[in-house]
């Protein structure tokens, strides 16, 4: 793990930079951190168990294929688990989807906040603005992990955090070894994939499937979030679009002025210094807009596209549940099954007593299963419910937020025009007066010939 | 969010110093010359544009319309335009078309000619030249008459025009109706042409066999405005719209292909006599029967119009050997050049700015169709979100109500500067006539050239016939030669001498109407961009207010909602 900072490369100033100027408070990045909502961010401040996670520092290690960007973390924390109220590691982003990974597998019913999606092609790149915008989207997912009721006390979310770096390379080593170990042997997976599969088959045929178990209201929740994932992903898809048009129009803004340009160099009247403004002030409209359009592109299309990934997440919990409840169907047919078969026995007569037994002790252990089964059904059941709760109001105040800032933006955005443009008529009037006083109708485009 | 406390600094302080700017702008003054006159193509009123912020109405709620009691004729561009926003383009059908043209009626019927003229002429450039006349073409009707081939009935469209005189000097105000078909404009371009050699003359729309048999509603309205355009320019040309020919053509009646005027000035056109005189004088010239000296009436005409063989020869021998450049030139003549070198940059440059011009309106109203998805995307949220939570569904649908009243907005602003950038398309237009007027005068210039060198060689070949015998044959053939070229040399300076002198006057007077319209065409783009923004902006900021708004309660309700708990949880305390 290259966790010392040796040989910084040459952009990391740079990357710096960005980051102080989205994590400072300038004006146009006030509204860039709506996942930090006021009632919120204040509460956690105060709250004796608060921790509170900065993602800074890109810094590209290796060369080539090979190369990958680690991150600084610095917590800040009051957590009475934490050793210190201090600490700063090094992770890379293998890293965080370990720590992705773990959550979803012990704290199963949670809904996992969404991590950035791994780019093969854009990791190649290695791009500024990838690398910048993946760091963003790592801090949006550390904050919300930190920030979750349940999450922020898991161990994984500290030894992420805190670990130095021996633990962590062990941690890793044996997650390494764990994931390929699982790889391995197939069997096991197979097997289970042949129940369910039967499972279902059943199911299919006898025309029920597990949502008749299912309690109602959560059905619904279910597929309102199910479609929800569209019209999200669509709103997206719609937010970049914007954007690129937004883009595209500058460059031919730009260009219309630069043609504008050319033309008014055939004149030496007015008709050049008009054009010459329009050239220059579109010029300096078509630049300040590309900046706002990037500045869009961070506050409103990657948050965006951020709910969207949320709802991915809510997707893998509703399916653990929907996993969850099929084991426990199968226990119970299984259970089911065998009770017949013990029944059976008991009335065949002049059997074998510890042919019984054995079926006796099969219903026990089937019986366990259920049992097991139930619980941890339940337990999904009961942390869904509260977190289904909870992410419904945080979409709503976070998109609430978003559409704020957003309209606010826009607001800004437009009154910068119209002051661009006005100043431009100014311009453009000015020259024109200045020039009729002088000359009006004096010798046109070309010489007076005769 | 410490942003959302307060609003944008922009939206309290007056964007605009409108006063300011309303000192500054002078009514209409710079309002394009070539705008056709129909409803949709009044410039932007600069009263409208500059108060915005005076009235609060969003320009696309009906409500929001003003029309200032000080312009009863004139819609107030951008407020009205945002009323009919939500209609289609106009004449896509015959029934808008109609619906048009009951509403030009109305307007006609409410304006005294009189007050038209005014209108029109307060449209143009105060320093430019005024117009003779004001041209209306209204919606064509269908006709059937005889065709060109006997016994064929073939129908066509015929515009009604009115022309009302706009030259106070002249006499009372007039106003003359009549019908014309596209045929006799086309005839009327090509007559004028012929009888107006050397002047810069606008561009008649184009023929298009196809569109005409098919008429559709939209090529008809496209070909009614281009129609109306090219006669109002005319109407500002100071030599073109005095001829008689532009005369007969608004004012007779009836058809004018049977006009006794009409067929006389063609007559006029057409002086070349036939092909087998022609011929037989090219043999004569050729045996040395005939004098080579080209008629001096004909002189005036170009050598392929005058079907003069001899001299068409004589010009292209002397055109492929760079005569009339190697000649050397008087200063006038050199400035001129320097012109038409001009004229050939300037077109380069219009086409790269007029195809720029198109990719930026394409480009804008792409960026208003994304706005108008994105509303439509974020409407699809908030009726989803409809059983979930109210006031996340009311934002959703500001935002989206507030995207699409952009996107209406940002396509109005694209529609206004299509229509302000067309300046830079007509203006492209109409340089292949200019480059043909001075196309002309080199044509003349030739002619003169040649003309000079043949009557050097034949004063020199007169010369060596006469000290052998003056009074041989061919002495007397050679001095008539020479004195017809004499004649035709002095009629060819003079014609080129007019040539040059219109060139250069319509030179400068070109150039002072690209500049008049580009200017305007620049200021008239900023001011729809302003408005455009400065509309957005009020837009934007209600729409955030009215979220923050939102916001607000919603906050207010939860803390009254934990105050609430936590007194429960007090009283529950107490009484266990």
């Amino acid at each position: 793990m290259a966790g010392e900072q040796s040989a910084p490369p040459p952009y990391e100033s740079v990357l710096q930079d960005t980051a102080g100027f989205f994590t400072s408070a300038a004006p146009v990045a006030s509204p860039s951190q709506p996942y930090h909502a006021p009632e919120q961010g204040s509460v956690h401040n105060n709250d004796p168990g608060s921790i509170h996670v900065q993602v800074l520092d890109p810094v590209k290690q290796g060369e080539g294929v090979s190369a990958f960007v680690t991150f600084k973390i610095r917590t800040t924390t009051s957590h009475p688990a934490y050793t210190q109220p201090v600490s700063e590691v090094v992770r890379r982003f293998s890293h965080f989807s370990w720590l992705h990974q773990k959550l979803t597998e012990k704290n199963k019913g949670c809904i996992v906040p969404a991590l950035p999606e791994k780019s093969a092609v854009q990791k190649f790149q290695m791009s500024l603005d990838f690398i910048e915008q993946r760091r963003r989207a790592l801090q949006v997912f550390l904050s919300k992990v930190a920030s979750h009721p349940v999450l922020k006390d898991s161990k994984e979310l500290q030894l992420f955090l805190e670990s130095n770096d021996q633990d962590w390379t062990l941690e890793m080593a044996r997650w390494q070894a764990e994931s390929s170990a699982s790889k391995a042997p197939a069997v096991n997976g197979a097997l289970q994939w042949f129940k369910s599969l039967h499972h279902s088959a059943q199911s299919m045929v006898s025309g029920r499937s597990d949502d008749g178990a299912e309690d109602a209201d959560y059905i619904k929740v279910r597929d309102y979030i199910n479609n929800l994932e569209t019209h999200l992903v669509e709103a997206h898809r719609q937010a970049a679009r914007l954007i690129k048009k937004e883009t595209e129009l500058n460059g031919a803004l730009e260009e219309f002025g630069h043609a504008a340009e050319q033309l008014g160099k055939f004149d030496d009247g007015p008709m050049r210094g008009s054009f010459d403004v329009l050239c220059g002030r579109s010029g300096q409209i078509a630049t300040s807009s590309r900046q706002r359009a990037h500045t869009l592109a961070c506050t409103f299309e990657a948050p965006l596209k951020e709910m969207a990934r949320t709802i991915k997440c809510v997707q893998t919990t509703m399916a653990d549940r929907a996993t969850a409840l099929s084991q426990l169907t199968q226990a119970k047919g299984d259970l089911d099954g065998r009770k017949v078969k013990l029944a059976k026995l008991r009335g065949t007569p002049g059997l074998k007593e510890d042919k019984i037994t054995e079926a006796e002790r099969e219903v026990e252990d089937g019986e366990t299963r259920v049992r097991a089964a139930k619980l941890s059904y339940d337990s999904i059941v009961a942390r869904m419910t509260e977190e289904l709760n909870r992410f419904q109001k945080e979409r709503a105040s976070d998109m609430s937020a978003l559409l704020r800032d957003f309209a606010l933006a826009q607001a800004q955005a437009a009154a910068e025009n119209a002051r661009a443009w006005s100043a431009m008529l100014a311009d453009i009037q000015q020259r024109q007066q200045a020039a009729g006083g002088v000359n009006g109708g004096g010798p046109g485009t070309v010489p007076s010939a005769v | 969010m410490n942003a959302e406390g307060s609003l944008p600094a922009a939206a309290h302080c007056p964007l605009i110093q409108a006063a300011a700017f309303s000192d500054a702008l002078p009514m209409q003054e710079g309002s394009l010359e070539n705008m056709p006159l129909d409803e949709l193509s009044y410039p932007v009123d600069a009263d409208a544009v500059l108060h915005p912020s005076n009235d609060h109405q969003l320009p696309v709620s009906s409500q929001g319309v003003d029309t200032p009691e000080s312009h009863p004729h004139q819609y107030s561009g951008f407020t009205q335009q945002g009323m009919d926003a939500t209609r289609p383009a106009p004449s896509q059908d015959p029934q808008l078309l109609q619906h048009r043209q009951q509403q030009q009626q109305q307007q006609q019927q409410h304006q005294h000619p009189q007050a038209q003229v005014q209108q029109h002429q307060h449209q143009h450039q105060k320093g430019g030249p005024m117009a003779e006349f004001v041209c209306s073409v209204d919606s064509p009707s269908k006709v059937s008459g005889a065709s060109s081939i006997p016994g064929v009935e073939e129908s066509y469209w015929v515009f009604p025009i009115t022309t009302t005189s706009a030259n106070q000097q002249s006499g009372p105000v007039t106003q003359v109706q009549t019908w014309r078909r596209f045929r006799d404009c086309v005839s009327l371009s090509e007559l004028l042409m012929a009888l107006l050699p050397g002047y810069f003359l606008p561009m008649r729309p184009h023929r298009n066999a196809v569109a005409t048999r098919r008429g559709s509603a939209r090529f008809l309205e496209d070909r009614r405005a281009g129609l109306e355009r090219y006669l109002n320019r005319l109407a500002f040309h100071p030599v073109a719209s005095k001829c008689e020919a532009l005369h007969i053509f608004l004012t007779s009646q009836g058809d004018l292909r049977s006009n006794p005027a009409w067929i006389k000035l063609q007559a006029s056109r057409y002086p070349r006599r036939g092909l087998l005189d022609s011929t037989a004088r090219f043999f004569k010239q050729l045996m040395g029967r005939e004098v080579t000296a080209p008629f001096p009436s004909d002189i005036t005409q170009s050598a392929r119009a005058s079907g003069d063989v001899f001299r068409l020869m004589r010009e292209q021998m002397a055109h492929l050997q760079g005569l009339h450049k190697s000649t050397p030139a008087s200063p006038s003549e050199l400035a001129l050049r320097d012109a038409g070198a001009q004229l050939e940059s300037v077109r380069v440059a219009l086409v790269a700015l007029s195809s720029r011009a198109d990719v930026l309106v394409e480009r804008s109203g792409g960026k208003a169709d994304a706005k108008a998805a994105l509303g439509r995307a974020l409407q699809g949220c908030a009726s989803h979100d409809d059983a979930f939570s109210k006031s996340l569904q009311f934002v959703e649908a500001s935002t989206a109500g507030g995207l699409l009243r952009a996107s209406q907005l940002l396509s109005l602003a694209t529609d206004l500067t299509a229509k302000h950038l067309t300046a830079v398309h007509d203006h492209l237009a109409s340089l292949p006539a200019a480059q043909g007027a001075m196309a002309c005068r080199e044509r003349a210039l030739l002619t003169v050239v040649t003309l000079e060198v043949a009557l050097a060689r034949r004063a020199g070949a007169l010369d060596a016939a006469r000290s052998q015998d003056p009074t041989s044959q061919r002495a007397r053939m050679l001095q008539a030669d020479v004195e017809g070229h004499e004649t035709a040399l002095d009629v060819g300076r003079q014609e080129y001498d007019k040539l040059a002198e219109r060139n250069a006057s319509e030179m400068v007077s070109w150039g002072r109407q690209l500049r008049a319209d580009f200017m305007a065409m620049a200021k008239e783009f900023a001011m729809v961009q302003m408005s455009s923004a400065e509309k957005e902006h009020v837009l934007w900021a209600e729409t955030h207010a009215a979220l923050l708004q939102e916001h607000q309660q919603q906050q207010r309700q939860h803390q009254q909602q934990q105050q609430h708990m936590q007194q429960e949880q007090a009283g529950w305390l107490r009484s266990s």
